[in-house]
């Protein structure tokens, strides 16, 4: 990896700018991309992933959850924003001025990569922090991972080393990080092994949920969002991704066996454990599961997973920045990567509001992602057939096609705020508490039905007939 | 201010992908059929899990 934005000219920089990618420029086919897609999918926060589900169902019903929730996010997510990403080979939030405006895509890429994905930095430098809490307690017995001050500590320590890779080498962390997947999968599977050493099948099975609720047809549900939820999460990212692919093919079956497979073998990895440990957090399994010596090794590299995970997550989001003007372009990299990672920083002062909430977390982010999710869908697929403008997606407001008013189509954000008030009165993501109806369609779902059905009312009713959009003048492919 | 370098290069780019006689075009739409496979798939998955896995 280099430092994005400094090299628009050359074809080795494109992929790390906004400029459409030629064919020449297209990396990955079907195997390749499935291999970065399995490495992503088996990163620390599958087991966080496996901790939370295994607090509402026992194993089997985790099971039946995971594979769902999964397996519906991950088509969707699949289809909008990889397969458009990758027909026109256009960064995603370029593609997503189609959709929200030349103007607007760039405020929505402000708040994605901003919230979403320096909250993502940041869960993963808490976990860092509670990793080596664990790895100091067991060594020199502290008691420091029951103190929320050391985890803000730790993880502070973790972003500025995320800054310092980030300015300093970029290059050297991406190789580290191709190291990091293997044996991330090795520990998922040894971490198999250990389980059913120590218990068995029938053990697992019966045991009950870390939280076991009343109601278990709604214990059920609330996984399944979790899921659902879990698996949209890779919205913000997955674009950006599936635009290095050759083939239409390469971008959308690739997820099947990565962010679908992968994430579900590593997150029933983490209910078993959870299970088989009696806890949520993965940080907490290591030690009992491989013993001292192991454990504590495990730990180490968990963190130093979590670090590699930290500065990918980033660059992606400072990557994505770089796209908002030509004057962010001319920002010095060090400076950008700084302001990126200060609600990193903010968050992490507070460790626990995240770690402890995972689902809150999860809630907080597909509050917004669904109801976006469901509006590119529409707007891509249905409304525009597949077909953009390519040259429009980089003409200033007033002279593209997707100008819309002043470069914002507030249709767009009006079904998504639908959306999310949908997501919300379905489920409080605060409280986290399901209200009526959440027990036989979630939340995501439904935000993500109700955005995208009032994106193409709106749409039909009041862009096309004020004939903006260029919704019937898409010119290339 | 404008960055001519990123203009031009994108301008050149621009071309190729809209030129008809060019190597260099968008990809290929995906087939419906691997969006009906990969939806049924899902689908059988789902109820042979919902039989297996559902709390009882």
């Amino acid at each position: 990896m280099t430092a994005p934005g400094t090299h628009a000219g050359t074809d080795a920089a494109a992929g790390e700018s906004d400029l459409p990618l030629l064919r020449a420029e297209r990396i990955w086919n079907l195997r390749r991309f499935s291999g970065m897609n399995v490495s992503l999918a088996i990163a620390t926060w599958a087991f966080l992933q496996g901790g939370a589900v295994a607090l509402y169902v026992g194993a089997e019903a985790a099971i039946a959850a995971i594979v769902i929730g999964y397996g519906i996010s991950t088509l969707l997510v699949a289809l909008a924003p990889c397969v458009p990403g990758a027909k026109y080979g256009v960064e995603m939030y370029t593609g997503l001025r189609s959709v929200f405006g030349v103007v607007g895509a760039k405020a929505v890429m402000l708040v994605m990569t901003v919230l979403v994905m320096a909250a993502w930095t940041a869960l993963l430098g808490i976990m860092f922090g509670h990793a080596v809490a664990n790895v100091m307690d067991e060594i020199a017995d502290t008691g420091l991972a029951t103190s929320s001050f050391a985890i803000a500590v730790f993880a502070l320590i973790a972003v500025a080393a995320a800054w310092v890779l980030l300015v300093g080498g970029p290059e050297r962390v991406g190789k580290v990080g191709n190291i990091a997947a293997p044996v991330m999968i090795a520990i998922t599977l040894g971490m198999l092994v250990l389980i059913f050493a120590r218990t068995s099948w029938s053990e697992i099975a019966g045991a009950a949920p870390l939280y076991p609720m009343e109601d278990q047809h709604l214990a059920f549900m609330l996984a399944v969002e979790l899921n659902v939820a879990g698996g949209l999460a890779w919205y913000p990212m997955i674009g950006n991704l599936a635009r290095l692919t050759d083939t239409p093919r390469a971008s959308f079956w690739s997820n099947a066996f990565g962010l679908f497979a992968a994430s579900s073998v590593a997150a029933i990895v983490g209910v078993f454990a959870a299970l088989a440990l009696g806890s949520d957090d993965p940080t907490v399994w290591m030690i009992p599961l491989g013993g001292a010596v192991m454990g504590v090794a495990v730990l180490a590299f968990i963190a130093f997973a979590n670090l590699t995970s930290m500065v990918a997550e980033a660059y992606s989001g400072i990557s994505a920045i770089v796209g908002v003007s030509q004057k962010v372009r001319r920002v010095a990299w060090p400076v950008l990567s700084a302001v990126f990672l200060v609600p990193v920083v903010v968050i992490c002062l507070f460790p626990e509001s995240v770690y402890n909430n995972y689902g809150r977390f999860l809630s907080w982010v597909a509050i917004v992602v669904a109801p976006m999710c469901g509006v590119q869908v529409v707007d891509y697929f249905v409304l525009r057939r597949a077909r953009l403008s390519l040259r429009d997606l980089y003409l200033p407001p007033q002279q593209s096609a997707y100008g819309f008013w002043g470069g914002w189509n507030w249709v767009a954000f009006a079904a998504v705020a639908l959306g999310a008030l949908t997501y919300v009165a379905l489920l409080h993501p605060v409280h986290y508490e399901p209200n009526g109806g959440f027990e036989y369609v979630g939340a995501s779902i439904p935000a993500l039905v109700v955005a995208g059905a009032v994106h193409w009312l709106g749409t039909q009713l009041v862009v096309r007939r004020c004939g903006r959009g260029g919704y019937r003048d898409e010119r290339v492919g | 201010m404008p960055d001519p370098t990123f203009d031009e290069e994108l301008e050149r780019r621009l071309r190729l992908l809209e030129d008809p006689a060019s190597p260099e075009q968008v990809l290929d739409d995906l087939p419906a059929r691997d969006v009906a496979l990969a939806a049924l798939g899902l689908a059988v998955l789902a109820v042979v899990l919902l039989i297996w896995g559902y709390p009882r």
